[in-house]
């Protein structure tokens, strides 16, 4: 049931954009102090019960896992995707899955190295990819497992941790953290390899 | 690290002040509601009408490949390692 709430509330706010774009501008403003206070809150629930640290060894073994996992699957999709889809070659779409869902910083860095259209898709692309595999990670978490929302949701799983944790459980927390933190900082390197070649 | 950060000053918040947190308990209702208000303001973040439908689609593909990809290493991965800790254990 939480599920569907969630889903009904993306489209929710997706046509409440389409019929009132500027009123829609306005509140989308308030998206970031919202974050601050759920994310503090997600710190309060392992502050309070610290059964987690127990558990600590077998994060670090998950963690590389997952990264390593978003990374190579990410890349060899992209790949695999650029020969369905002539358009685009598979350097191209390379660069735009590795953004890994960090849409602001891949966007600048391919900005800024002269690809525009490129950094609109690639902005467009990591921003669905963060809102699809949040808005699914109940239904990944039972057709894949507890790690596998993680591993979609890439760098952003720390912004989505409130809704990784709800489909996943109290026990992922620190493990999208950990992947956040990691793939966030693998990011600027991958691009920048990337935009080399 | 922003985000880091803000988890790490709520588990000190939550550490130290452990039961004596005033509404502790209503914390998981608090939160669903500030979650389903973050997926609502995320939706309103998207406008869909400054995007042409061609990029859309190709984005929307493009995201859902990129996702299955990495779901599927980490699958693959997975049993990768398992066999090959069981292959290990009985050596």
């Amino acid at each position: 049931m939480a599920n569907i709430v969630i889903v009904g509330s993306l489209v929710a706010g997706l046509l409440f954009q389409y019929l009132s774009p500027g009123v829609a501008g306005v509140v989308s403003v308030a998206g970031t102090p919202v974050v601050t206070v759920l994310l503090v809150l997600v710190g309060v629930q392992l502050g309070v019960d610290l059964r987690w640290i127990t558990q600590i060894h077998s994060h670090v073994r998950e963690t590389i896992l997952i990264s390593v996992s978003a990374i190579i699957g990410s890349l060899a999709a992209a790949a695999l995707f650029a020969s369905v889809d002539p358009a685009l070659t598979a350097r191209e779409t390379s660069l735009i899955a590795s953004g890994l869902s960090f849409y602001s910083l891949s966007t600048v860095i391919l900005e800024r190295s002269g690809l525009h259209s490129l950094a609109l898709l690639c902005f467009v692309t990591n921003l669905f990819r963060e809102v699809l595999s949040l808005s699914a990670a109940p239904i990944i978490a039972r057709l894949f497992g507890v790690l596998a929302p993680i591993a979609a949701t890439a760098s952003a799983s720390d912004s989505g941790a409130p809704i990784i944790i709800r489909a996943c459980g109290q026990d992922t927390t620190i493990l999208c953290v950990s992947c956040a933190f990691v793939l966030s900082l693998c990011v600027p390197l991958l691009t920048s390899v990337l935009l080399a070649f | 690290m922003r985000f880091l950060a803000l988890i790490i000053v709520g588990g000190l918040i939550g550490g130290i002040l452990r039961t004596r947190l005033p509404g502790i308990r209503l914390l998981p209702t608090v939160m669903l509601w500030l979650l389903l208000l973050t997926v609502f303001l995320m939706g309103t973040e998207v406008d869909l009408r400054l995007l042409g439908p061609d990029l859309i689609l190709r984005a929307a593909a493009l995201s859902v490949a990129v996702m299955l990809g990495s779901i599927a290493c980490l699958l693959i991965l997975h049993f990768l390692f398992r066999n090959y800790g069981k292959h290990r254990d009985r050596r």
